[in-house]
């Protein structure tokens, strides 16, 4: 094997972000499809973390904003999911609608976690200016993916757009707010959702494709992280928040009767319509920090 | 790197003299660097606001020298790199709005030094030792104040402090320049 070449292609950026988590996803998408069904998500994760591997490397300490982003995406997921469990189990109305709320305040309190060194030097208004909205967009945007993870029927198309649109919206409104990083791991998070939607495509058309809870936590969590992050820590404007927001909202709207039409349609050409639709809420979105920080010039 | 600079100055500058403390002054102190861009050129670039105190004790030969540089006054005049080079891909400065330097170990050579302390960029300390040639001490001609200068080299890998953005596209090593005045207090 020729190492400098080998080399070269692992340091290309095209290759860290989509070319390596997209492979690495496949693969384990495939495997996991055969061996672990309910467990196809960690084929993002996988592809999330081998991107991890190749541009910041594994290094905790010092514990930077970007490397709590990265233990999130990589943990929070599962963390998800168990509340999931839990609440899905036999229990008073009350105490399940207080388990619903458990994801919306654990990624808000991440969110709030990665701010944190910045947050602690403001005073008064400036606090809260600053937290709030990144903790509302966390919040919002984790609960609007349950929500459209826990929809059981006919909703691959909805779910898979939504999971895509809302990495690649990151990855192209941080790229263009003045942080590459965060773009190459949240555009590494849409190549592997990518991935395991294409296994999810490959089934029998009699088989509805499913996509699980596991893998729209691990598409939506680096990715609402990075969001949040890129409006203290880069260029990203707030309202880019409130129109990335809307993107699970566009997706669930698929699901509503007078747009199930799309339904009718063969699986891919249905993936592509959704995502034609859930971008739309994108748009605006990159225009916005376009007009703030574009265009990019590295 | 420019505070420690200044410590070796003020260090030199009072050899008849008892212990004194000196104040960077930072309309006359700016760290500049270069960095391989690409393979194609070299970049050049400073930060723009860099405070610092030395004190210097002749009896006991001994100082001390601390820098702290703003880290979002990095200026390599073009605004769009300048807010990458911000950014978390780099410097990070919003989480990490100083560069500091805090002197360990000063040595005197000729009319020169040599100085070791420990650098802290985005968090990461490591140690790197400055070389300075000369070390140029006296009273300044308009505001008569006793005033030393000096300018300071070293060589240094961002990737040790953590920044491994664009490696290897965008060169490793980086060559730290420092012109330093500090006034004495």
């Amino acid at each position: 094997m020729n190492l400098p070449i080998m080399q070269e292609l692992l340091t290309n950026p095209a290759v860290q972000a989509a070319v390596a988590p997209f492979t690495v996803a496949l693969v384990s998408a495939l495997l996991l499809r055969r061996f672990l069904p309910g467990g196809i998500g960690l084929a993002v994760i996988g592809g999330f973390f081998i991107t991890v591997l190749l541009t910041t490397g594994l290094t905790l300490q010092p514990l930077t904003a970007t490397r709590k982003i990265i233990v999130c995406g990589l943990v929070l997921p599962f963390a998800l999911l168990l509340l999931d469990f839990i609440a899905e189990m036999p229990q008073s109305a009350g105490l399940k609608r207080a388990f619903w709320t458990l994801p919306a305040l654990l990624l808000a309190a991440a969110a709030l976690w990665i701010i944190w060194p910045v947050v602690q030097r403001q005073e008064g208004m400036a606090i809260w200016m600053m937290a709030v909205p990144v903790m509302l967009y966390a919040a919002v945007i984790i609960s609007g993916v349950a929500a459209l993870g826990r929809v059981q029927k006919q909703a691959f198309s909805a779910q898979a757009a939504s999971a895509l649109m809302l990495a690649m919206g990151t990855g192209a409104t941080t790229l263009i707010a003045a942080s590459a990083l965060y773009s190459q791991l949240a555009f590494a998070v849409s190549a592997a959702t990518g991935a395991v939607i294409v296994v999810g495509l490959l089934g029998s058309a009699e088989k509805p494709a499913k996509l699980g809870m596991l893998t729209m936590y691990a598409a939506a969590v680096p990715v609402t992280l990075f969001a949040a992050a890129a409006t203290v820590y880069a260029q990203l404007p707030v309202l880019v928040l409130l129109c990335l927001a809307l993107v699970p909202l566009f997706a669930g709207l698929l699901l509503c009767k007078p747009l199930k039409l799309i339904k009718s349609q063969q699986r891919w050409l249905a993936l592509i319509i959704a995502s034609l639709w859930v971008s739309i809420p994108v748009l605006p979105a990159v225009w916005l920090v376009w007009q703030v920080a574009g265009p990019v010039s590295f | 790197m420019r505070k420690t600079v200044l410590l070796v100055s003020a260090l030199l500058l009072p050899m008849g003299s008892m212990a004194a403390s000196y104040t960077i002054d930072p309309t006359h102190t700016y760290p500049n660097f270069t960095i391989d861009h690409l393979g194609f050129s070299t970049l050049h670039g400073r930060f723009g606001k860099t405070t610092g105190k030395l004190n210097l004790d002749q009896a006991k030969g001994t100082g001390s020298v601390e820098i702290v540089i703003d880290a979002a006054s990095i200026d390599t005049g073009f605004k769009k790199r300048d807010d990458h080079l911000r950014s978390p891909d780099f410097f990070n400065v919003v989480e990490f709005p100083e560069i500091t330097f805090k002197s360990t170990k000063v040595t005197f050579q000729d009319k020169g030094a040599t100085v070791v302390g420990d650098l802290t960029i985005m968090g990461v300390t490591k140690s790197v030792s400055l070389a300075i040639a000369s070390i140029n001490c006296g009273v300044h001609p308009m505001n008569k104040k006793q005033v030393c200068g000096f300018d300071a080299t070293t060589q240094l890998k961002r990737s040790d402090f953590g920044m491994t953005f664009a490696l290897p596209a965008v060169g490793d090593i980086v060559n730290l320049a420092i012109e330093v005045e500090a006034v004495k207090d």
